[in-house]
């Protein structure tokens, strides 16, 4: 296993990417969408353990930060969706696969699906983890929102005067976790069960998802309620036994999202390949 | 110019971000050490934009990854103060030999500005400024640990750090104020805390220059004037050695 960082350009900016490469010939490609205010590692180290386990596979795995976080923090936000797009067809250039598989977390569904859109032959699969569905977001506005809306515009008005004399002595303001998604990227969001079934209709949707999760009873009643002949497939994660009620540990993502790329790429998940042969493999090909 | 970097320390793996001018020679290094966790996640771009910072006036500023954090690879066990501060020590001395002929300081914020205070004795480091430093770091972890079982009592989805992500037992082995206040007193180079106003700021040994900027730590939620004085007290080292 090779761990390569690297610095890409792109049009929006220079973007941070992480490539694991398997120790022997590739056997697939598989770029990892974190969650918005997320990193490339992901919480816990997600993506980076996720990252380990598939390179044994022989699946080559890429994490980049999404132009105005982390390392790729310089990036100009109104490119963001062309930023995030040319670092995967650099991907794809990498590796020479042609097809990707996705794994997207919660937010990261919005840029899998612009890419299924845009070119679903050039996408193998995805994996949704923990869907954004917002069903908070259909509740109408009671007279309490609406005067604690009024009081915060009342506020940001008072502290306008402020605010501009802070801007011209120390410039404009960084980027925090709230502009790391721009709102033409966040806003599909708001529809995320209708995003789901248009992936389905184009490439193989996988989901996971756990009994405490909000949108997991969502989830289930779209596996129901979707025709037979889209591809879909909802796998529920156990939850740490100490803490039932609880969000699952990286242990419990990275475990069926393994399975799930075995299986998409037809691999072999309980023979992993062993370092002599991925070295003859190597040699046979050069 | 940018670069990544892999520097080894003990059994584990740091990644470091370069950030140096181009093609003209740096006139000074800066190591900046991040915080920790996932309040270290939501300051890590305040990180890349102070190193960016030190790029842009001329210096070159090489930002680390803890071990066991984001792309830094921990293969011992949990994380302690000894490994933390051995990671900022190697990742020095990878900066150092990057461009041997440079002064390097120390940049820490919160947790990393408690290293940055640890490892000034080993480091010989120019100078250090240390950005809201944890001096009490005991009291800060409990503090993260309730906030972090709050939230699950009020229905969050996730019991501590998110992901199971928690505080590593070596991080809680209890070290007292004296060690961190010592290590500040004793220290020889030129000493920085750059801190708000809000809340009410623990006292600071007589050899440590105390800045302060208006505002709140807590409902900061954009601290570019924290990164202004910060910029503006780690090119004093430089204006001295030049």
């Amino acid at each position: 296993m090779r761990i390569e960082p690297g610095l890409v350009e792109t049009s929006a900016g220079v973007v941070g990417t992480i490539t694991t490469w398997p120790s022997g010939v590739p056997k697939g490609a598989l770029a990892i969408l974190p969650g918005g205010g997320s990193t490339r590692a992901g919480l816990d180290q997600v993506w980076v353990k996720l990252a380990g386990q598939l390179a044994p596979l022989g699946v080559t795995s890429l994490r980049f930060d999404y132009p105005g976080s982390g390392e790729s923090h310089s990036c100009r936000m109104s490119r963001w969706c062309q930023g995030t797009s040319e670092v995967l067809h650099w991907f794809r250039g990498q590796t020479g696969q042609d097809r990707l598989a996705l794994v997207a977390m919660c937010a990261g569904l919005a840029p899998a699906y612009r890419e299924v859109v845009r070119s679903p032959g050039s996408v193998l699969g995805v994996a949704m983890v923990m869907a954004p569905f917002y069903p908070y977001m259909e509740v109408p506005a009671s007279p309490m929102s609406l005067y604690r809306q009024a009081r915060r515009a009342a506020g940001s008005a008072r502290r306008g005067a402020n605010r501009l004399l802070a801007r011209a002595r120390f410039g404009p303001p960084d980027p925090s976790l709230n502009t790391i998604l721009p709102k033409e990227a966040v806003a599909g969001l708001a529809h995320g069960e209708e995003l789901l079934v248009e992936i389905s209709k184009s490439v193989p949707l996988w989901a996971l998802s756990t009994a405490s999760d909000s949108a997991g009873a969502a989830l289930a009643a779209l596996h129901d309620r979707l025709s037979a002949g889209l591809a879909y497939q909802l796998e529920l994660a156990s939850s740490p036994p100490q803490d039932p009620g609880a969000f699952p540990g990286a242990e419990q993502v990275v475990a069926p999202v393994t399975r799930w790329a075995a299986r998409l790429f037809g691999l072999r998940e309980d023979e992993p390949e062993r370092e002599e042969d991925a070295l003859e493999r190597e040699m046979e090909a050069s | 110019m940018r670069e990544c970097l892999w520097t080894v320390s003990g059994s584990d793996q740091v990644y470091g971000s370069l950030y140096a001018p181009w093609p003209k020679e740096p006139s000074q290094g800066v190591l900046v050490l991040p915080h920790w966790g996932r309040d270290g996640r939501y300051l890590l771009e305040w990180c890349h934009r102070v190193a960016l910072g030190v790029a842009r006036y001329g210096g070159c500023a090489l930002l680390l990854h803890w071990p066991g954090t984001e792309d830094s690879e921990r293969r011992g066990g949990a994380t302690g103060y000894d490994d933390l501060v051995l990671a900022a020590l190697s990742t020095l001395g990878r900066g150092r030999e990057r461009f041997p002929s440079l002064s390097w300081s120390l940049s820490g914020v919160r947790l990393g500005g408690t290293v940055a205070a640890l490892a000034l004795g080993a480091s010989d480091a120019a100078g250090a400024v240390l950005v809201e430093p944890e001096l009490d770091p005991q009291a800060y972890l409990r503090e993260r640990e309730r906030r972090a079982r709050a939230s699950y009592v009020r229905g969050y989805p996730h019991l501590g750090w998110g992901f199971y992500e928690k505080v590593p037992s070596q991080l809680r082995d209890p070290m007292s104020r004296e060690v961190i206040y010592d290590s500040l007193a004793t220290a020889r180079c030129p000493l920085t805390v750059v801190r708000y106003a809000g809340p009410a700021p623990a006292e600071l040994p007589s050899n440590v220059r105390d800045r302060r900027v208006p505002g709140h730590r807590v409902y900061s939620t954009d601290h570019r004037r924290l990164r202004w004085e910060t910029l503006r007290a780690l090119r004093r080292p430089a204006k001295a050695a030049s």
